[in-house]
């Protein structure tokens, strides 16, 4: 039931019409890709699907490969991100070396975006 | 391990004074470059790695730092909470999980379901929440249990939240407890679990759906709030009706409420059993980089305190007055008293306290000081009325929660 009304506004508009509704308009994503980096096509395919990439953007700059293995395994298995079993291992070879402390370090102040 | 509380003296002289309560203007763990990229009033650099924050207007809010845009979360400029022991709704934080958030809600047809365990299932409107109910009415701050997380060290994957993911707001609805009465809760119910309109994307993902114990529930406290300073909640804060859970977490105050279903077993879905959790001891923190044995669901807020008037790395007169002042709360059992120092930790002086606007609020505080020309340590550390105060150190854990460290604002007077 809820998830009628979760899906978004072009739906809702023509079914809730009373003036008592509330309707909001979110602001445009910025952000709609990843940095580039190995297999940026995949990391977008997957790991935009349920939130923007803000959500890595903003973490910690110096993150090991172990933690980005964890967040995508946590993806994947308590998410339930469609995330094949041998992507793990490209998709956390990506975020390690793009957001990741195996960047090159030049990059390592960059963040945001 | 090391007997370290929240609530006692701590056993280490460590301080941190990189880790502060002002959020805005400090962009000298980045570089120039990164922060000339971005315009003076659209952007703000928090303390702390990856900590550019663009100044985005949502609907109903004045521009807020952005977090994340889908779902979004928004974070409160600390400098809000110098104007006013209220937060006002268009700068209140914004906090979602899940990206299918309601951008349109009728309060006409807007129900929630009081359902499970139950003698009579209610479905309720948001008239017959203001109609059959005798409305409650109180202060109370909400706090996300990560505020403050960009500053654990060493630091956490997470959202990467500076001091502004806290608010306080008068709030005004129903006890959850009338509406469970009239529901009817039979013996042997343990936990009520709530759910709200935000859902994830995929089937896949767990719903947000928090859960309380039965008397926390019925405590008359906790509210099915459908005011928030005496107007409408914003959309992005919960409108047309959200549970308010005075003292705890905002992880339990549960947006765009709609179901609230009885147990008679402990709720086990994945935001309370797995999310959410601290570690099992008094101090809910482990030595850094280590991982809890045990952990529990996380609770009560601890004691918090902020000088609200000062930067970090403010100029201010010497040799004259000034008055410092700022903000102190707990979870719920009251400020007793605010202490302040401005020689770095070694003299503490008692503030005096503004209005008390109840248990659950904001207490302001102020108390005059005359520095001398140099650098001072301004350090600000509250108790409250059952004794617990806050770390002159910093408590870690795997999450990043509850953190309240005594904050250090360093300013010099010239």
């Amino acid at each position: 039931m809820h998830r009628i009304i979760a899906l978004g506004t072009g739906l809702l508009a023509a079914t809730l019409a009373s003036a008592a509704a509330l309707k909001i308009d979110l602001p445009k994503e910025s952000a709609t890709t990843y940095k580039p980096g190995p297999n940026l096509e995949l990391v977008n395919a997957r790991c935009l699907i349920c939130h923007s990439a803000d959500y890595v953007a903003t973490q910690p700059p110096n993150l090991p490969r172990k933690t980005w293995e964890a967040e995508v395994t946590k993806m994947k298995k308590v998410y339930g991100a469609p995330i094949a079993d041998d992507e793990i291992a490209t998709l956390t070879d990506y975020f390690a070396k793009t957001y990741g402390n195996e960047g090159a370090p030049a990059e390592k102040p960059k963040g945001g975006g | 391990m090391r007997r370290r509380s929240r609530n006692d003296l701590p056993d280490s002289p460590r301080r941190h004074f990189l880790q502060q309560a002002g959020a805005l203007g400090l962009g000298g763990m980045l570089g120039a470059a990164p922060l000339a990229a971005l315009a003076a009033d659209s952007a703000v650099t928090l303390p702390f790695g990856n900590g550019e924050r663009p100044l985005v207007k949502y609907p109903q809010k004045r521009p807020l730092l952005r977090l994340t845009a889908r779902p979004p979360q928004l974070e409160t400029p600390f400098a809000v909470f110098d104007e006013n022991i209220i937060t006002p709704n268009d700068a209140f934080f914004v906090r979602y999980h899940l990206a299918g958030i309601p951008t349109q809600i009728d309060p006409a047809k807007y129900r929630i379901a009081v359902q499970g365990k139950v003698a009579t299932p209610l479905s309720l409107s948001v008239d017959d929440l203001k109609k059959n109910f005798e409305p409650i009415e109180y202060v109370a701050v909400n706090q996300c249990s990560g505020n403050s997380r960009g500053f654990s060290e060493p630091r956490v994957p997470g959202g990467q939240l500076a001091n502004g993911a806290m608010g306080n707001a008068r709030w005004k609805g129903v006890p959850l407890k009338a509406v469970l009465e009239k529901a009817g809760v039979p013996a042997g119910a343990k936990q009520v679990s709530f759910n709200g309109l935000d859902t994830p994307v995929l089937p896949t993902t767990p719903d947000f759906v928090k859960a309380l114990d039965l008397d926390h529930a019925l405590d008359g406290e906790v509210m099915l709030a459908y005011a928030m300073n005496g107007a409408d909640l914003p959309m992005l804060n919960g409108y047309p009706v959200r549970l308010i859970v005075p003292g705890y977490y905002g992880t339990y105050w549960v947006k765009h409420l709609s179901e609230i279903t009885v147990l008679d077993e402990v709720f086990t879905g994945f935001w309370m059993s797995t999310a959410y959790r601290v570690p099992a001891n008094a101090c809910a923190c482990v030595e850094p980089g280590t991982a809890p044995a045990k952990t529990v669901p996380i609770g009560r807020f601890d004691v918090r305190s902020f000088i609200t008037n000062f930067a970090d790395g403010a100029q201010v007169k010497a040799n004259q007055s000034l008055r410092v002042r700022g903000i102190a709360f707990d979870g719920g059992y009251g400020i007793r008293e605010v202490l302040f120092s401005d020689d770095g930790g070694t003299q503490w002086r008692a503030a005096t306290l503004g209005e008390d606007l109840g248990k659950y609020s904001f207490r302001a505080w102020s108390i005059e000081t005359t520095l001398a020309p140099g650098a001072h340590a301004l350090q600000v550390r509250a108790l409250n009325r059952i004794g617990q105060s806050q770390p002159l150190a910093p408590l870690w854990n795997p999450p990043g929660y509850m953190r309240n460290v005594v904050e250090t604002t360093r300013v010099t007077a010239a």
